[in-house]
């Protein structure tokens, strides 16, 4: 009886302790808590301990995007850039940018160890190759939090948010699949084999595909290209297979820059459109819209910006000894017809990318164009 | 085994007597290639097609037409891409969808491309570093003139009157890119084949110490042939733009060693001394018919990579086999 | 340049007393780099940084030993970062914890990093064709080969590297680092093998005046197509320290080892034009770049001025070195 009380007791402190502790939580205090919020950020894994991690402010937080020549991994940075002027605890927020090289983001994560900065976010370029350096972070006592790339190891990171590169290829090659009832000829623009997001997306068609009744008997491939995801390889790619194949019925791109490239081939070469997938880039979103009424159907998966912000979050979090959980599966609208006038922004350029939480004044800044 | 041998050597020497043998090789592998096209996709070498392969070709022909007469002179220019870079993103924020700007602004971006290559020419000639490190040097200094210049966030687009250049057609079947690289070869061409200009550009490629004895400036010229490179590079990066309809840093073309593959294959020793836009032009085509050929066959990009460095190497090797034979 | 004969002693000691004011001011050049990245920083004299510096710079100072030979002889090795590549991506289907499958695992590495050395001086002696193009061509041939490998053969080649194995290159023999030997031990037989016997003596001798070379009677192409070989089988080495750091394969991670190890060796007094240079003075440009690379990041650079400085610094350091070769 006396231990069950005092069971109760040590409960209710520890209560106590953790709402006092989220009291002071100065994601709360600053921001939008984001990483709580379900509708973007569910909870996965395991509640992680972080006590261990927890020091007085001001922080030093560095973060490691793997590449800024494209647009997407340009307002990565202007939302992390962003949501780290919203606390005074943050003295710096370092960002540097691997450019898509493995071997370069190894010596920035050890660089930035040595640099003592106080947490560390990192977006792989590759997930295996960096398990070593990241280890060498945890060894040091440096959180590291890993986004928008799988999650590289067991627990060599902190926490991982991760919206499923998989599922975001099988998000797009369900609707493909159902556009096309499982049967047709389809061809395939991939960003870059090597790349980690990119050979996942792949993964997630493979699978849309033999989820077919007939266990995707019906469908061809008929020919695949790694485009960059950059418009002119996507649009030269595609101009190609058009001159090769008098039949395809389906364009199932990873996105960027290449389904615009995709749609602009199929109309020089005369072709009607077919179903094709992409990306939440404004540019085509607004190519989407604009032909939507003539019946073009597409679909476009999303790799939201604002993860860098959440990432952020999370960070501080574990800087403030408030545990956090090893995993968080982001929440990913997929834009269909329906949905598609929320997202779309006509008077912003086609490097903004719909999926954002950039205030509008800051978005505006960067994305308005000066002629409309 | 020697019948065949004699009759070989005959047949050669029939061949080198034939005005055929004056057609340069590039353009028989051009044929060849077209052909294998045929036989894997009739449809991709329907003649329409072929056409618009002139279009596809077109930035990376005028970025090469500059490599040739930099590698003509026994130089190289590793600068290129990223000078098409910083052209695309400059041309397309300074535009801005404003059509009356597009002249100005062509010229502008043209004459910063030359400046480029002013730079570039300057540090080879004047202080001696090797084209190789002078302009590799020049690469990053410009990919990161680009991306600051950007912000990293490309601005803008590309009005009607630009695009038509790099996507419309005349009278709907000639490409108007096609139009552009015609120009500009026949600007090229007269320049290399018909100028003093291009006489002793050769003449310096062929034996540096040779020319110079015999009173050619050869610094002048070599200054001259990086200019020209800079000047094609940002025109190859105009045209890009004009292709692509709003500035971007996610260029996926590799305009550096497609550029210096296609001047190779178009019969430009890598040691200089020689070379023809005609043969470098064919040299983008034959690039060009090439991927339609690796797409036709569905090949992933691990064959693509493979397929290409072959064709280097048997290019090169063959011509050097004719240059000793 | 000189275009005397080469083979006296006179000439050979020019050639070295040359070589020494190069390496002189390299080395000058490393120190005021050094100098300035501490006072810059206080991050960069510390234990762990320099360890750290020393571990990245591991696989470029191997490549750019391998680079050095075959630019002394006027050549060029662009594939050597494929070569990476492809080992590694090989590497991870071989290594498992038993010590049998780590010789063979060097045996793999050293094997195909030499097998494309062989192609690539064949291809430049019996071929004749220029060496940019050569290895141009095999630099794309072998990556494809690599994205292959890591597409097709997926089951075969996956999971990681064994973590024993990483132990053995990238752990520390007492209070020293293991990587530090990795650098100083090639380049230690590097030097020896170029200043000390008749085969480095051949390689000046070559890159310096190739036809005097050749009417002098010596097997001009066999001194080729070693160095090919020997480059070939650094990068090999190479990509096997890459595996045992990264514990994994990865078919696009020596992408930039090429211009990259042709940049140190430049920088460190390497001419491309052949016959000028030294193994001390390519390892002061692999230092520099690496330290300028750690400095930069430690005083938190940008990106994009990181670009802009390295390429200015790059043609500076030449410049420096094309003016004393007027003046010499």
């Amino acid at each position: 009886m006396r231990t069950k009380a005092l069971l109760v007791l040590m409960a209710l402190l520890l209560l106590v302790g953790m709402v006092s502790a989220q009291d002071t939580d100065i994601v709360t205090e600053h921001s939008t808590d984001y990483l709580n919020d379900e509708t973007l950020a569910v909870q996965e894994g395991e509640e992680v301990d972080t006590s261990a991690y927890a020091k007085e402010g001001p922080y030093t937080i560095g973060f490691i995007n793997w590449s800024t020549a494209n647009s997407w991994t340009v307002q990565i940075d202007e939302e992390i850039k962003h949501e780290a002027t919203l606390y005074p605890e943050i003295e710096e927020l370092i960002t540097v940018s691997s450019d898509g090289d493995v071997n370069k983001q190894i010596t920035q994560i050890e660089d930035m160890i040595s640099l003592g900065v106080d947490a560390l976010l990192v977006i792989p370029v590759a997930t295996e190759p960096i398990i070593p350096a990241l280890e060498l972070a945890k060894e040091q006592g440096i959180p590291v939090v890993v986004f928008a790339s799988a999650p590289p190891g067991e627990d060599t990171q902190v926490t991982t948010l991760w919206a499923d590169q998989v599922l975001f290829g099988r998000l797009q090659g369900d609707f493909l699949m159902e556009e096309l009832g499982c049967a047709g000829n389809i061809i395939v623009l991939n960003g870059l084999a090597g790349i980690a997001t990119s050979d996942l997306r792949r993964q997630g068609l493979q699978e849309a595909i033999e989820a077919c009744p007939d266990g995707g008997a019906g469908v061809t491939v008929l020919a695949e290209e790694d485009a960059l995801w950059a418009y002119d390889q996507g649009k030269l790619a595609v101009e190609r297979m058009l001159a090769a194949f008098p039949e395809i019925d389906g364009v199932w791109s990873q996105g960027g820059a290449m389904t615009q490239g995709a749609i602009d081939a199929f109309e020089a070469a005369g072709r009607p459109l077919v179903p094709m997938t992409g990306e939440d880039n404004n540019g085509f979103m607004l190519a989407w819209q604009e032909r939507a009424a003539d019946g073009f159907e597409a679909i476009a998966a999303s790799e939201p910006t604002w993860q860098s912000r959440v990432a952020l979050q999370a960070a501080l979090r574990i800087l403030q000894g408030i545990p956090v959980n090893s995993f968080y599966r982001l929440q990913v609208p997929t834009i269909t017809s329906e949905t598609l006038e929320q997202y779309v922004r006509p008077e912003y350029s086609d490097a903004y990318w719909t999926n954002s939480l950039l205030p509008k004044e800051v978005a505006d800044e960067i994305y308005m164009e000066a002629s409309s | 085994m020697t019948t065949a041998t004699s009759i070989t050597a005959r047949l050669i020497e029939q061949y080198r007597r034939s005005p055929l043998s004056r057609v340069q090789p590039v353009f028989f592998a051009l044929v060849g290639m077209v052909i294998l096209l045929a036989i894997v996709s009739p449809r991709s070498a329907e003649p329409s097609n072929l056409i618009n392969m002139v279009r596809q070709g077109g930035p990376l022909a005028l970025v090469a037409i500059g490599q040739t007469v930099v590698m003509i002179s026994g130089g190289l220019d590793l600068s290129v891409g990223s000078v098409v870079i910083l052209a695309d993103v400059m041309a397309a924020q300074m535009i801005s969808g404003d059509e009356s700007k597009v002249i100005p602004v062509v010229l502008l971006v043209l004459a910063i491309g030359a400046l480029v290559g002013l730079a570039n020419g300057v540090l080879v000639v004047l202080l001696r570093v090797t084209p190789f490190i002078a302009t590799l040097g020049m690469n990053f200094i410009v990919y990161g003139a680009a991306l600051l210049y950007s912000g990293g966030a490309p601005r803008g687009d590309i009005p009607p009157n630009m695009r038509f250049w790099g996507n419309g057609f005349i009278a709907e079947v000639i490409p108007a890119a096609a139009v552009v690289l015609l120009i500009v070869a026949l600007i090229a061409w007269f320049l290399i084949s018909r100028t003093v200009f291009g006489r002793r550009l050769t003449a310096i490629g062929a034996n540096r110490r040779a020319a110079y004895l015999s009173g050619v400036s050869v610094r002048r010229v070599t200054l001259l042939a990086y200019v020209f490179s800079g000047l094609m590079a940002s025109a190859g990066g105009l045209l890009l733009v004009a292709f692509v309809g709003v500035g971007t840093l996610e260029v996926g073309t590799d305009f550096l060693l497609g550029s210096i593959a296609a001047s190779v294959i178009g019969g430009t020793p890598f040691e200089g001394g020689k070379g023809t836009v005609a043969g470098t032009i064919a040299g983008v085509l034959f690039l060009m018919v090439l991927y339609s050929v690796l797409t036709a066959l569905a090949l992933p990009v691990s064959g693509r990579r493979i397929a290409e460095g072959v064709i280097i190497l048997v290019a090169v090797a063959l011509y050097a086999r004719g240059r000793s034979g | 340049m000189t275009s005397m004969p080469l083979t006296t002693p006179t000439a050979s000691r020019t050639r070295w007393l040359k070589n020494w004011r190069d390496v002189l001011l390299i080395w000058t050049i490393l120190l005021v780099l050094v100098i300035v990245a501490s006072l810059a920083s206080d991050r960069f004299l510390t234990p762990f940084n320099l360890e750290r510096v020393t571990a990245q710079l591991a696989a470029l100072a191997l490549v750019a030993i391998g680079q050095t030979f075959v630019l002394l002889t006027a050549g060029i090795d662009l594939s050597v970062g494929s070569v990476v590549s492809l080992v590694g991506t090989l590497l991870v289907g071989i290594i498992t914890d038993s010590p049998e499958s780590w010789v063979l695992g060097t045996a793999v590495a050293v094997g195909v990093g030499a097998l494309v050395g062989l192609v690539n001086g064949l291809a430049v002696t019996r071929l004749k064709v220029s060496p940019f193009m050569v290895t141009l061509a095999t630099l794309s041939i072998v990556q494809g080969i690599a994205l292959f490998v890591f597409e097709r053969f997926k089951d075969v080649f996956e999971g990681s590297i064994s973590r024993n194995f990483g132990e053995v290159f990238t752990g520390n023999l007492g209070p020293i680092p293991i990587p530090l030997f990795v650098i100083i031990i090639p380049v230690g037989i590097a030097a020896l093998v170029l200043r000390q016997t008749p085969f480095g003596r051949h390689i000046y001798a070559l890159g310096s005046n190739e036809n005097a070379t050749r009417l002098s009677g010596m097997a001009t192409d066999r001194v080729k197509l070693q160095v090919y070989v020997i480059s070939g089988l650094m990068a090999g080495l190479a990509g096997l320290y890459t595996s045992a750091r990264t514990l994994s394969g990865n078919p696009l991670i020596g992408e930039n080892l090429a211009f990259e190890s042709i940049t140190a060796v430049v920088l460190g007094g390497v001419s491309l034009m052949g016959g000028r240079g030294s193994i001390l003075g390519t390892l002061a440009g692999v230092l520099i770049i690496g330290i300028l690379s750690n400095m930069l990041n430690l005083l938190r650079v940008p990106s994009d001025y990181q670009y802009v400085l390295r390429g200015a610094l790059l043609v500076l350091a030449v410049m420096l070195y094309a003016r004393r070769g007027r003046s010499a």
